[in-house]
This record gives C-alpha cells, sequence and structure tokens, in this order.
C-alpha cells in the first residue's frame, strides 16, 4: 500500500513539474505585455522588467519560477500592485473550496438517492422521471442555471439574495444549486447503471435465494458493491466543478479565485493567470489521488495493478 | 420392435419450407436504426437536429450576418428592449413589458409607435432578436461541428496509433493524455484561446484541442480488443498495411462507439463556446453567437430576462437533442444493453 502511494505521489509531482513547465513557456509565446498605459516611457518599462525580473534571460526566469515555487511564492501581481499571487489566491481559495465542497457534496449524495431508487423502479415511471431530470441536468451548462436561479429565486420571488459571499448562509444556497446539478446528473446515471448491474449479478441472486428480504439484498449486498467505481467519478465531477465555478462566480460575484482567474484575462495579469492554473491543475490531481487511494483501501484488485 | 407401432413416422415433407428464414436478414445499420426507432425520445432528437440543422443552412440565405448586426442609431430608442410579441394574445408573448421608472405593464410597440412585431423582441441596441438567434445558432453550430469534426480527425487518429503500437508508443500516448486531464479543461482552452487569439478559427481550434481526449480513450481501447480479433490476423496474414487495416477494418467496427462519442462532444463543444464568450475570448462583437448572447445580455437580466432566457433556453435544447440522441444510439448500437 506505503509503495502504491509513493509511486503515485512520485507520477503527481513529475505530472505538476511538467503543467508547470509547459504555462511557464506559454505564457513567454503569449501576444501582449501587462503594459497597456502609453503613457509609459521606455525607461519606465525597462524599470519594472527590472524589478519584476522580466529582463533575465527567459531560462533564467523559469528556473527562478521552479525555485520560488517550490517555496510556495507565485511571483507578483501585474494587475494589483506589489500583492504576491500567492496571497492573492490564499485569501480566495477558501471561498472557492468552500462553494465547490458544498457543491459536490449536495451533488453526490442527492446522485445516490436518485440513481438508487431509479435502478429501483428501473423502467416504471419514477424511473423515467429521474431520467428526464438527470438528462436536463447534464445538457445545462451551470452558468445558465445559475443565470436561470438568480432570475427565479433572486429576482421575481426575492427569496435569496442575489451576489455576495461570507455575510449570510442563504448567499451561499443559489451558487451552490447551480453547481450542484451536474454533478447530481452525473452520478444519478453512473449509480443507475452501476445498480442495475449489480442487481443481476450472481451473488445477489445467491442473496435473494437465501431468502433475504429485498430491502436486506439492497443495502447489504447492492449498495456496497456499487459504492465502489463511483469512487472513480470524483476525479472528473471535480473537473468539471472548476470549470463551472470559475463562471458561477463572475455571475453571482463571490469573491474565489474562478472570479479572479476570469478579470485577469483581460489585464493580462500571467502571474495570476500561471498561479491559478498551477492551483487548479495540483487541485485536481490531489482530488484524484485521494480517491485513488480510497479506492485502492477498499477494493484490494486495484492494488495489484 | 413393439415401440415402432407406438410412433408414426411423420417424416419431412419440404425440407426447403422448414429450412426458409422468413424474417428479412437486416444488414448491421438496419438493426441499429430499428433498435433506434423503438426509443422515441432519441427519434424525435434526432428530427429536431435535423430541423435545426436544415434552419440554420437555410437562414444563411435569408438572414445575412449583416442584418442581424445593423442597427439604426437614430431610431435606437424607439427599437430598443422591446419585448418579445406574437401578434396573438398569449400571456408573456404580447408585447408587454415594464418600462423603465413604472411597475405597471403596457404595451411596449404600443407606447413607442412600433408597428412591426419583433416574435422574440429586440436588444439593448434595437435589433431583432430572432435574428441575432438565427445567426448566433448558425455560428453556435458551426464552431461545435467544426471542433468536433478536428476532434474527430485527431482522437481516432491518436487512440488508433496508441492502441495498435502498444508497448513504449502506449506509454508515452497514455501518460500525455494523464497530463493534459490534470489540468481544468477551461483552463487550457482559456490559454490556447488566448495563444491564439480571436476569432472563430482561433475558438474553434481550442475547443478541438481540448476535447479530443474522451474519443483517444474511448477509440485506444476499442483498438486493444478488436486488435486480437481473427478478423485483424487475418488481414495481417494477407499482408495489408498497418494504416489500412487500422481504417479499413478497424475504425469501421468501432463506428457506435466512434458516433456515441462525437455525439457528447457537440454539446461540450458548443458549452465551451459558450463559456469562452463569457469571459470574453468568444467571437467578437458585433457577431453574434448563443455565447455572446447570453453573456451580453446578462446584465439584462432583472428587467429584460428574454434577452437571456431565449438563447439560453435553444443552447439547452441543442445540447438536450444530442445528448437524447447519443443516449440512444449507444443503446442501439450494443444490443445487450436493451436486454437488461
Amino acid at each position: 500500500m506505503a509503495r502504491y502511494i509513493l509511486k503515485r505521489a512520485l507520477i503527481l509531482i513529475i505530472t505538476m513539474w511538467i503543467v508547470v513547465t509547459a504555462t511557464f513557456f506559454l505564457m513567454q509565446i503569449l501576444p501582449g505585455t501587462p503594459y497597456n498605459n502609453p503613457k509609459l516611457t521606455q525607461s519606465a518599462i525597462d524599470q519594472l522588467n527590472a524589478t519584476y525580473g522580466l529582463d533575465k534571460p527567459v531560462l533564467v526566469q523559469y528556473w527562478d519560477y521552479l525555485i520560488n515555487l517550490l517555496h510556495g511564492d507565485l511571483g507578483t501581481s501585474f494587475q494589483y500592485q506589489n500583492q504576491s499571487v500567492s496571497t492573492l489566491i490564499g485569501q480566495r481559495l477558501p471561498i472557492s473550496a468552500q462553494l465547490g465542497f458544498q457543491a459536490l457534496v449536495v451533488g453526490v449524495l442527492l446522485g445516490l438517492w436518485f440513481g438508487a431508487v431509479s435502478a429501483r423502479n428501473q423502467n416504471k415511471k419514477l424511473d423515467g422521471f429521474l431520467g428526464v431530470i438527470s438528462t436536463l441536468g447534464i445538457s445545462t451548462p451551470s452558468f445558465i442555471l445559475a443565470i436561470v436561479l438568480l432570475f427565479v429565486f433572486g429576482y421575481q420571488l426575492d427569496w435569496l439574495p442575489i451576489s455576495g459571499w461570507g455575510d449570510s448562509f442563504s448567499q451561499t444556497i443559489l451558487p451552490t444549486l447551480a453547481l450542484a446539478v451536474t454533478p447530481m446528473a452525473i452520478t444519478t446515471r453512473f449509480v443507475r447503471s452501476e445498480m442495475i448491474e449489480v442487481l443481476h449479478s450472481d451473488y445477489i441472486q445467491l442473496a435473494r435465494a437465501k431468502g433475504i428480504g429485498e430491502d436486506q439484498v439492497i443495502q447489504k449486498h447492492a449498495y456496497r458493491n456499487s459504492m465502489i467505481p463511483i469512487l472513480t467519478l470524483i476525479g472528473p465531477l471535480t473537473a468539471g466543478l472548476l470549470t463551472g465555478s470559475t463562471l458561477v462566480e463572475n455571475i453571482f460575484s463571490i469573491p474565489g479565485i474562478g472570479q479572479q482567474f476570469v478579470s485577469s484575462i483581460p489585464t493580462k495579469d500571467y502571474p495570476v493567470i500561471m498561479g491559478t492554473t498551477i492551483v487548479y491543475a495540483l487541485m485536481l490531481m490531489v482530488m484524484i489521488l485521494i480517491t485513488d487511494i480510497l479506492t485502492a483501501i477498499v477494493d484490494p484488485r486495484v492494488r495489484l495493478q | 420392435m413393439e415401440a415402432s407401432q407406438d410412433f408414426e413416422l411423420v417424416g419431412i415433407e419440404n425440407v426447403a419450407a422448414t429450412e426458409k428464414i422468413n424474417k428479412p436478414t437486416l444488414t448491421f445499420w438496419q438493426s441499429v436504426w430499428h433498435r433506434l426507432k423503438k426509443n422515441k425520445l432519441a427519434v424525435i432528437s434526432m428530427y429536431f437536429l435535423i430541423a435545426i440543422s436544415a434552419f440554420a443552412l437555410v437562414s444563411t440565405a435569408v438572414v445575412s450576418q449583416n442584418s442581424a448586426n445593423q442597427f439604426n442609431t437614430n431610431a435606437g430608442s424607439k427599437y430598443k428592449n422591446l419585448p418579445p410579441k406574437s401578434g396573438l394574445p398569449i400571456p408573456f408573448w404580447d408585447g408587454n413589458g415594464t418600462v423603465l421608472g413604472s411597475t405597471d405593464k403596457v404595451d411596449v410597440y404600443e407606447k413607442n409607435g412600433v408597428d412591426k412585431n419583433f416574435i422574440l423582441g429586440t436588444d439593448n441596441l434595437g435589433r431583432s432578436l430572432g435574428k441575432r438567434v438565427t445567426v448566433g445558432l448558425r455560428i453556435s453550430l458551426f464552431v461545435a461541428l467544426a471542433a468536433t469534426a478536428i476532434d474527430l480527425l485527431f482522437g481516432v487518429s491518436y487512440g488508433l496509433v496508441s492502441g495498435w503500437f502498444g508497448g513504449w508508443i502506449d506509454t508515452v500516448l497514455q501518460r500525455f493524455i494523464e497530463i493534459i486531464s490534470a489540468i481544468p479543461t477551461l483552463v487550457v482552452v482559456t490559454l490556447l484561446a488566448m495563444l491564439f487569439g480571436s476569432g472563430i478559427g482561433s475558438i474553434i481550434l481550442a475547443i478541438a484541442l481540448t476535447n479530443w481526449v474522451g474519443m483517444a480513450r474511448q477509440v485506444r481501447n476499442q483498438t486493444l480488443t478488436l486488435k486480437e480479433r481473427d478478423f485483424v490476423l487475418a488481414a495481417k496474414t494477407l499482408g495489408e498495411s498497418g494504416p489500412k487495416i487500422a481504417f479499413k477494418h478497424l475504425v469501421p467496427n468501432m463506428a457506435g462507439t466512434i458516433i456515441v462519442q462525437v455525439m457528447m462532444t457537440i454539446p461540450s463543444a458548443i458549452m465551451f463556446e459558450a463559456v469562452l464568450s463569457a469571459i470574453n475570448l468568444g467571437v467578437k462583437a458585433p457577431t453574434a453567437s448563443l455565447g455572446t448572447l447570453i453573456s451580453d445580455a446578462q446584465q439584462m437580466l432583472q428587467y429584460y430576462p428574454y434577452q437571456i432566457l431565449i438563447p439560453s433556453a435553444i443552447l439547452v435544447l441543442v445540447s438536450l437533442a444530442f445528448i437524447l440522441l447519443g443516449d440512444g444510439l449507444r443503446d442501439a448500437f450494443d444490443p445487450k444493453m436493451l436486454d437488461e
């Protein structure tokens, strides 16, 4: 087990290094400069370049960036003067993390429930209804859902606050719901097909043949075995949430890293864009690593591969 | 001896008749269509998509890009932000709306002295939303289909190479996919869109370069199973070249997988077009796409919700149709799924 974790952690570090290198050199070839002010004289630009270390050769800059990165330093933002990117992201990360976590929990729990109910009532009306809900959920991007929720519950009914974060829990409800629907829909579909397969397997037949009640069969045998593959879903779901959260944060004016990422694009704030990319990639890979380790703990067959 | 009296020998009088197969033999595609027909939602989705595509094509001749972008600067205040009006007494579709500064609902058309009916209303510059949506749908579909076509070409080739050669080539190619999937798609699309600059071509490329991963994975897995099959061995023995085996024998056998994957890629491409527009990396104004229509109208949500809800609804409907058809096709290509 320890060897497995070590191997996976090593792969994670190598992948991270490749991601960092790729983004760094991509940033070098991107068009445009952060100096949009036409009043800037050449000497002022030179001075700024010297302050930010942009006058050094690219490879030296790359080496510096790597070394600084190991110290948790992601450079200095162009957009917000003298603010370090690590501080900027550090302030905003907990907000995005809370939003993402809430959405993931709500989405996956609802999905588990709906999927199991669907599978037990296969081809009945309830199954059809939940099927429609989950298909609709998959085809509606979270930012469109955010707009619709904002319109209905924010403007028309005036039940919930329309923007902001941190003042009250009710502010988190609409963005969480908007983000939770996609994970809910994906989990529902996945759990349903997983459960149907399990319900047709031999050991379920055996359990039924032993004369256990159907409820017991489902709870003791079917549920547990259909839960394992669902762990593998967490990775892709997190990836989807990261994408969705940038726009949803923007719509609800939530000061998370997604909103910061969006606002740093037009200003060409490359250190912030790079920092966010690295943080996103790290979050996603750590999530995948954790679920892989959990899967290995639950299912010993994985470890042998 | 006695037993022979208990039984009577009937004999087979007409061998040919009993051996005759009454059911017509179906080709692979005929049986797929036969199974797909049973899924009503999928069939409806298919006709809906055919209709939408035909509409987008035909409208090119009727509604030009320019006519949807033009607006009259002088009559702007007269025509701007008119709610949808069908000309029939249907609630919410009668041209009634609130004017700035009052909460009473009035017929905005009468108040502004507009004698034309805009079925989908107008935007904040007085342009017909009907025309904008028509053009926007066309652009969005074009971006999605073009991106998917590139995807298809690249993803299928990548998967074939990876699966066919195996060994270290496969390992390297798969590691590369793992690295790509470690960065959230939005970030990759954003970085690429920034790299290529604005314009439809660069959006297509940015979306295509991020969406091929799923296709490559599916094709690789299929190639790994198919290449062990006897017909591939036969082709090899007959001295067929690698590429010929790949495209003549492998690809037709995984057509189902590829088509289903395409049905999943298109809606995701449509969605990413909208996402890019929302972060100001989409098609440039005044060109309309479903994405730009949605993001431009975002500020109007409180007062003129139809401006954002109409393009959003169209985007969701088109994605929904692709996904429903994809689901139907997946079941139709895999008869085992239907039995369960």
